[in-house]
């Protein structure tokens, strides 16, 4: 091999690794979602102690489990968007654009599956379990997280018995 | 996820726990376990004790709870150890299994609760196996063990000249007076005994309780017979049989005050199905050596809290547990069902409904958002509760399927409800005495038998 070889296959190596270092850069590593800063409560319901934040890790989805942005990232026809581009595709709140979550047995009995994926938490829900459920199922074992705790921060207890 | 990515991904336990460290490090910021059970202490919001005077009303739980005349029987197909069998494509309680293996080679006794080593949380399963061996014996939790072993529906060797050789009856309140006597000797903590309103009784038996594939049931059905009975299609029930005497039994509260979701939670579960489970099967026994029918049941045949509510043991909790006055939910319930004329207790009231309407503790800490949130009771599950929901009482309905769900994910069955509960705090009190929960500490802790603190309990 001449030093010639060499150097080309160094600087094609460069631009592959600064190509894929450039388009990691393009993907957010992590996504915060605030979650229910009150712990969910009104007067007809009862808080939870784990609507607190969570931190998606959304690199590590796209690497790892995802088939590409399609997997979360979809268009008006439900259709997947292969090269998500947050300036150019849709975002969730455009279409997912209640805020609040819909739930207990007596909301949700009163919603219509329009009203759930009108709210942005509804829909999240639906997608980030819907999803681990599938895989679950596929593994025969619920691995992947669905309870409240293991994604939500749990909020600061707010009750004591005395 | 798409079948072509799970192909491409194979997802280590190990690698998912990784993740789900590292999403929920901030999630879990820096409370550890321990802080979790007694955080009430570092809160702001005060919930008084539950205070509460015990008075007997004439209504029948489905009187209190206006079950609608259309509520139907409820099949044990719809458990949600059934559907989430089938959801999961594999039995519910070997992924439980799974995952509780996998906690313990990880030298956790459960999810996020540390120990020294593997052989630490070996032992706390050990303490398991003991308090679930008699329960495993009887019939593991009685769901679908109808008729079978010792919770067979005919006498177990006994003399015939006695079992088909009823006892002649003069005063029946001197019989049930015995007979509760009888059950206490036997192991129960209280009993009460009701008339059975039929639509308590399960509509069908599922012989593959947990099992995925398709349901493969019995129906249990009444008729004119002597003796019950079992057919290739039907459990056969006698007419006759009209009376429950309804046993609960105390759980150990320490192990309980280690929840959600350990293997110390799960031994006091297993604890309360052993000691009822013998109870039930003993007093049978008994019932049928003065020459009546009498069916020893855990959780099978019939529903158990309805009936314990209609024998005065209790009322019904937002947690979907009975609560009685001496112990709150802390709780468990066996029952035999018998043709021998017995004398009804009176249903109690203590403010349960109103206490839980302003209180929703077990909801706002449940780790799986399982129990409704909601101030007021509904008539209906959520959509998202179904099948294993029941329409048609007024009640706060539990989303089963959310809380099997969690127990497989956790590795171990919660009690979470149980341990939070006001009811709990006021009638049992801190099995710990003060101390600080955590799984070193408990092996100091003074004990008497089954766990209890004092003799008495």
């Amino acid at each position: 091999m001449t030093i010639k070889t060499i150097l080309i296959c160094l600087v094609l190596l460069f631009f592959a690794l600064g190509g894929a270092m450039y388009a990691q850069e393009e993907i957010p590593e992590i996504i915060e979602f605030t979650g229910s800063s009150d712990g969910g409560g009104s007067p007809e319901i009862h808080p939870s102690t784990y609507t607190g934040s969570v931190t998606f890790q959304h690199l590590l989805h796209f690497e790892e489990y995802a088939d590409g942005c399609g997997d979360c990232h979809h268009d008006s026809d439900y259709e997947p968007i292969e090269d998500y581009d947050p300036d150019e595709s849709y975002n969730c709140e455009d279409c997912h654009d209640e805020e609040g979550l819909i739930r207990g047995a007596i909301a949700e009995n009163e919603a219509s599956m329009d009203d759930l994926i009108e709210h942005r938490a509804n829909v999240m829900h639906m997608r980030c379990i819907g999803c681990h459920k599938e895989y679950n199922a596929e593994q025969h074992v619920v691995i992947a997280p669905e309870a409240c705790r293991i994604c939500h921060t749990k909020q600061p207890q707010e009750w004591v018995v005395e | 996820m798409s079948k072509h990515q799970s192909n491409k991904t194979n997802l280590s336990r190990r690698r998912f726990l990784q993740f789900v460290a590292a999403s929920s490090a901030a999630t879990i910021g820096g409370l550890s376990k321990a802080d979790y059970t007694m955080a009430a202490i570092n809160s702001k919001r005060s919930i008084p004790l539950p205070k509460f005077k015990v008075s007997q009303v004439d209504k029948t739980a489905a009187e209190i709870y206006q079950c609608k005349p259309d509520m139907k029987r409820f099949g044990s197909e719809k458990m949600a150890f059934k559907v989430v069998s089938e959801e999961l494509k594999g039995s519910s309680a070997k992924a439980m299994a799974a995952n509780m293996i996998g906690n313990i080679k990880e030298g956790t006794i459960g999810h996020g609760w540390p120990v020294e080593n593997p052989h630490e949380a070996r032992i706390y399963h050990a303490l398991n196996v003991a308090m679930t061996t008699w329960n495993e014996n009887i019939g593991p939790y009685g769901e679908n063990r109808e008729n079978q072993g010792y919770l067979s529906w005919l006498p177990q060797n006994l003399p015939e000249k006695l079992t088909s050789t009823p006892i002649p009856i003069d005063e029946v309140n001197d019989l049930t007076k015995k007979i509760k006597v009888i059950a206490s000797y036997a192991g129960a903590d209280k009993v009460g005994i009701t008339k059975i309103d039929q639509r308590w009784i399960f509509d069908t038996v599922c012989l593959n309780g947990l099992d995925p594939g398709p349901p493969e049931i019995k129906h249990i059905v009444l008729k004119d017979t002597d003796q019950p009975s079992e057919t290739d299609s039907e459990f056969i029930l006698p007419e006759s049989v009209q009376y429950a005497i309804m046993i609960i039994n105390v759980q150990p509260r320490a192990l309980t005050q280690l929840a959600p979701s350990s293997i110390p939670s799960v031994a006091s579960t297993n604890q309360g199905y052993a000691q009822g489970g013998l109870a039930a099967v003993a007093l049978a026994q008994a019932i049928r050596s003065l020459g009546y029918v009498a069916i020893p049941c855990m959780n099978s045949t019939a529903m158990s809290v309805p009936l314990a509510i209609d024998a005065g043991l209790g009322e019904l909790g937002r947690l979907g547990y009975l609560i009685t006055p001496e112990w709150g939910p802390h709780v468990r319930i066996d029952k035999v069902l018998t043709n021998m004329p017995l004398e009804s207790d009176k249903p109690i009231s203590f403010g349960v409904t109103e206490y839980c309407e302003e209180c929703g503790v077990c909801a706002i800490e449940c780790p799986s958002g399982a129990i409704s949130p909601d101030k007021k009771r509904s008539f209906a599950p959520p959509p998202s509760a179904m099948p294993c929901g029941n329409p048609g009482a007024l009640k706060w309905y539990i989303d089963g399927k959310k809380c099997s769900r969690w127990w497989s994910e956790s590795g171990a069955p919660c009690s979470n409800c149980m341990n939070v509960c006001p009811y709990t705090h006021a009638t049992l009190g801190d099995g710990f005495e003060g101390q600080q929960p955590d799984p070193k500490t408990f092996w100091d802790l003074k004990t008497h038998a089954y766990g209890r603190r004092h003799i008495d309990y």
